[in-house]
C-alpha cells in the first residue's frame, strides 16, 4: 500500500478546493477525512502483533488483511464515529470518504500479474484489475503528493488570509 | 446514547473485523488463484509445474547467471527459493513479486517480476514516512477535535 504520509494527504488535496466553494465543508470535516485515510493502514498492526501469533494462540485461521478492504473501512470507520459525541453520520461519511480514497490508491499499486488484491472484500471475492502505476517505496509518488499538497495548502491560506481583509474592509 | 452503548457497539464492531479476518483467511486459499507459501512449504512437490506468485525477500543476485536467492516467508517459518531468468534491478534485503513456473528443487523459473522495494532500507524509508503521517493526523484530529471528559466522545473545539 502506499505510505501513511500519501494515504492523509490525498484527502486533504481532493477536500480543500471543495471548501473554497462550500461554505458547509469546514477543515474539521476535511480532518477525519483524513483520518479515515489512515484506516486501512492500521493493517501495519501485524508489526505488532504477528497474525501467526493470533493463529497459533487462538487455534484459528486469521489474517488481518480484511483491515485494508471495503468491508474493514465500513465496520471500523463506524466503530471510530461512536467514540464522537455528535454528528456521528456525517463523521462516519467523512471517514469513509477517507478510507475509500485510501483503498482506490492502493488499488492503483504495482501486482505484477495485473491484478490487485481482493480489497473489495467481502462484497466481492474477485481481484480488480490494476494498472500498475507505482510501487509504494517510490519516492517520487510522494514527492508529487507533497507538491501539489504544498500548492493547496498555500493557496487555502491565501484565500482565507484574503477572506479576513475582505471582511475588516468591509467591503 | 450513552457511552455503555457506545462502547458496546464498538466492542461489536471490533468482533466483527475479526471474524472477517477468520472468514477471509479460511477462504483465501480458495479464492487466491495460485498456491499460496503454506503450501509450497509443506506440499512443494505437488505444485511443481504450477505458476505461482511469490513474495519473496532478495537474499542475493547472480546478474551473470540471471538468478537470484529469495526467502519466502510463510505462517510458521521460511524457505528459500532460488528465482531464474531473474532481471529485475534490486539489491540484497529488497522484496519482489515473482510470478513464474515452480521447477524441482525450489526453482522458480520467472516469466515477470516487479520490485517492490529496490534495497532494504526502502522498508524504513516506509515506515518513517507512515511515522510522519501518523502524527500529522494526530495533531488535526487533536486541533480540530478534543475528548470531553463527561461524554467520554470526541466534540468539536469550536463551531464550523
Amino acid at each position: 500500500m502506499a505510505d501513511l504520509l500519501t494515504h492523509v494527504l490525498v484527502p486533504f488535496v481532493l477536500l480543500t478546493p471543495l471548501r473554497w466553494r462550500l461554505d458547509w465543508l469546514s477543515k474539521r470535516w476535511i480532518v477525519l477525512a483524513m483520518a479515515g485515510a489512515a484506516i486501512p493502514d492500521l493493517v501495519k498492526i501485524d508489526l505488532v502483533l504477528d497474525n501467526g501469533v493470533i493463529q497459533t494462540t487462538l487455534g484459528v485461521p486469521f489474517s488481518y488483511d480484511p483491515i485494508s478492504t471495503l468491508g474493514g473501512v465500513l465496520v471500523i470507520a463506524g466503530a471510530i464515529a461512536l467514540c464522537f459525541g455528535e454528528a456521528r453520520r456525517r463523521v462516519y461519511g467523512y471517514l469513509v470518504f477517507g478510507g475509500l480514497a485510501s483503498l482506490v490508491l492502493d488499488g492503483l499499486r504495482v501486482f505484477v500479474d495485473g491484478q490487485a488484491n481482493f480489497w473489495l472484500y467481502p462484497f466481492v471475492w474477485r481481484r480488480p484489475p490494476t494498472p500498475s502505476l507505482y510501487v509504494s517505496s517510490d519516492p517520487r509518488g510522494l514527492a508529487v503528493t507533497l507538491a501539489v499538497s504544498a500548492l493547496v495548502f498555500l493557496l487555502d491560506r491565501y484565500r482565507d488570509t484574503w477572506s479576513e481583509k475582505y471582511a475588516r474592509s468591509g467591503i | 446514547m450513552n457511552a455503555l452503548t457506545r462502547a458496546l457497539l464498538i466492542v461489536l464492531a471490533v468482533g466483527l473485523v475479526f471474524g472477517m479476518g477468520v472468514h477471509y483467511e479460511s477462504q483465501y486459499d480458495d479464492r487466491w488463484p495460485y498456491p499460496d507459501s503454506d503450501s509450497i512449504a509443506t506440499e512443494y512437490e505437488s505444485h511443481v509445474g504450477e505458476q505461482v506468485f511469490l513474495f519473496g525477500t532478495v537474499q542475493s543476485v547472480d546478474r551473470d547467471s540471471a538468478t537470484a536467492q529469495l526467502e519466502i516467508a510463510h505462517t510458521t517459518g521460511t524457505f528459500e527459493m532460488t528465482a531464474q531468468r531473474f532481471d529485475a534491478d534490486v539489491r540484497e534485503g529488497g522484496v519482489v513479486q515473482v510470478l513464474g513456473t515452480l521447477e524441482p528443487n525450489h526453482v522458480v523459473v520467472t516469466q515477470a517480476v516487479a520490485v517492490v522495494n529496490p534495497a532494504g532500507s526502502s522498508k524504513l524509508y516506509k515506515h518513517g514516512v507512515s511515522l510522519v503521517g501518523a502524527l500529522l493526523v494526530t495533531v488535526l484530529v487533536f486541533k480540530h477535535w478534543r475528548i470531553d471528559r463527561e461524554t467520554l466522545a470526541f466534540e468539536a473545539r469550536y463551531d464550523g
